[in-house]
């Protein structure tokens, strides 16, 4: 069962389109990354899903239903963290709890339950101001969690995280799908992150869907080419000289090296052989097994 | 839920709000910052003039106080604080995907603003009699003592100067609603209420369409400075903020109703 369903979503502003006959599937009990870069349209399409937005055209349902004859229903079901958490620093967690606890006619036990689940028990009576980004991101999932919700929508939620504070954050999403049964639709342009954590991905760009299926699913659809990191004396001038021998590359801006998406090793010999009789030095060239991150990089690629 | 519960709901979040925040300190500020004005003016006035009026005297000096502008500069500045909890806490994405009305974020919003108002009213008021009640004490030949105050009329005067507050309190809450810059609507709307206010005062006319400039024309008008007609008890320009204040009111729930949350 798909607790999401989107066909053919539109949306723009006046003559500028922003997402593109958008279908996407989250099956239920799921973690669902929904994968793009920034300005690719994933928040719109979270603030579409959650009728913060009207689309142009095309339909959304949740658990089944249509927002715009059951959106009280929906919203009784889901539990969403847009970008930063909505946060009045004034008051402490508790009392930040309170406030939505109120609207929802939720007791104080209930309030005591998601900051335990978020590990901010022992907080609760500190100021937001005085609260950590990480701890601020733990309360903003913990307002989400306030009405029970069999969904949650996570948008970028590791965003302005440290290390620790995104490892802390992925083993709360974790155990909410695994202890807590819940459905997560999580978007993010940290691919690893997507890939240590979810089941299912999607994958967008520039409003266009360019995938979606399983983890598995998305390895599988490039194991025929060959991902090829190279590292020169002279990078710049590699670069130009594979343009000049129509070898598709890529920058991978954290090592710095260039990566080619290579049809087979064979090809391999020939750009060497170009390359060094064009005096680059070669430092290193290595084939690497295929990340999500490189496959992400190939399908946006080729879609280019 | 019934539509009342909802609407009780929603003013008690309001309030957890609104705790820790300069919205009370205001709204608490404002009548004690009149009242203890109006008592060191009282205090210090020749016995002569007080003496045979000082009832009077102490309302004629509360309304003053009121029309020069701190009154609605400061129901200003709790319009737009209250809107700014709001987006400081970037929480209008929140509270319209909470399984509620929509329009109850809104209206709760705007009856808390209200009744803040209200009760500035109320605490001047009561201000004002404890004032008195002081003054005869620490300063006998005032006469307060031995006169009883006239409840009716200090309550109806402040009655009015309520009504005439209801219309800017409208415009400024859309103008908040739409501005996500809270300085924005604090700086032309006190901007503004220091011109028409000087404008009414010098005798313009047309002030009378101007809401801004209403607590200067109903202080006018109680002193018997400007003749207006008077409709079942309150005169013309109160009218004009009444519907004013209704119209503005509908308008602006219902824009921020249907705007799109990515403006805000």
């Amino acid at each position: 069962m798909h607790i999401i369903k989107i066909d053919n979503l539109k949306f723009g502003y006046d003559n500028h389109p922003i997402i593109h006959d958008l279908s996407l599937s989250v099956p239920k009990g799921s973690i669902y990354g929904f994968l793009g870069h920034n300005g690719a349209g994933k928040s719109t399409t979270i603030r579409l899903l959650l009728s913060l937005m009207r689309p142009t055209s095309g339909n959304i349902e949740l658990f089944g239903l249509l927002p715009k004859d059951h959106q009280k229903e929906i919203y009784g079901r889901v539990g969403a963290l847009i970008e930063s958490p909505s946060l009045y620093e004034h008051l402490s967690a508790t009392e930040n709890l309170r406030v939505t606890a109120t609207y929802l006619r939720i007791g104080k036990a209930r309030i005591d339950d998601v900051l335990a689940i978020v590990g901010l028990e022992n907080e609760g009576k500190k100021s937001v101001k005085a609260y950590s980004t990480g701890m601020k991101q733990r309360l903003g999932l913990a307002l989400a969690l306030l009405n029970d919700p069999e969904l949650i929508i996570l948008d970028e939620p590791t965003n302005g995280l440290d290390p620790q504070g995104i490892v802390e954050l992925r083993g709360i999403i974790q155990r909410l799908n695994t202890d807590f049964g819940k459905t997560i639709f999580l978007s993010s342009h940290i691919l690893s992150e997507i890939e240590m954590i979810c089941d299912y991905v999607g994958i967008i760009k520039k409003g266009k869907k360019l995938f979606e299926g399983t983890i598995n699913q998305l390895k599988a659809t490039n194991t025929e080419g060959v991902s090829v990191h190279i590292d020169t004396d002279n990078q710049d001038k590699t670069r130009q000289l594979l343009t000049d021998f129509n070898t598709p590359f890529l920058l991978n801006e954290q090592s710095n090296a260039l990566v080619l998406n290579l049809r087979n090793k064979e090809q391999i010999t020939p750009i060497v052989h170009y390359l060094v009789k064009n005096d680059v030095g070669i430092y290193e060239i290595a084939i690497k097994n295929q990340r999500l991150e490189d496959l992400f990089l190939t399908l946006n690629e080729h879609q280019s | 839920m019934t539509n009342m519960t909802t609407i009780f709901i929603g003013l008690e979040a309001e309030y957890y709000k609104a705790r820790g925040t300069k919205l009370l300190l205001i709204a608490l500020a404002v009548p004690v910052f009149i009242s203890v004005c109006t008592f060191l003016i009282c205090y210090n006035i020749p016995i002569k003039t007080i003496a045979p009026t000082p009832w009077k005297q102490l309302l004629n000096g509360t309304e003053s106080l009121l029309a020069f502008n701190s009154l609605l500069i400061s129901i200003i500045a709790i319009t737009s604080l209250a809107v700014q909890t709001e987006n400081k806490a970037n929480a209008w994405k929140h509270l319209l995907i909470l399984p509620i009305p929509k329009w109850t974020i809104y209206v709760c919003k705007y009856l808390f603003i209200l009744l803040l108002i209200a009760a500035i009213h109320v605490l001047i008021v009561l201000f004002l009699l404890f004032n008195g009640w002081l003054l005869g004490i620490v300063r006998p030949e005032t006469n307060f003592g031995q006169q009883a105050p006239n409840v009716y009329q200090i309550t109806g005067n402040l009655s009015k100067i309520f009504l005439s507050v209801l219309s800017v309190t409208a415009i400024q809450y859309w103008f908040s609603l739409r501005v996500k810059n809270y300085m924005l609507p604090i700086f032309i709307g006190g901007f503004a209420v220091i011109a028409f206010t000087f404008a009414a005062l010098l005798g313009w006319s047309k002030s009378v369409y101007i809401p801004y400039a209403y607590v200067a024309v109903t202080d006018m008008f109680i002193d018997g400075k400007i003749n207006e007609l008077v409709h079942f008890g309150l005169p013309r320009h109160l009218w004009f903020g009444i519907v004013c204040f209704v119209i503005i009111s509908v308008l602006s729930i219902l824009d921020a109703i249907f705007k799109r949350i990515k403006e805000q």
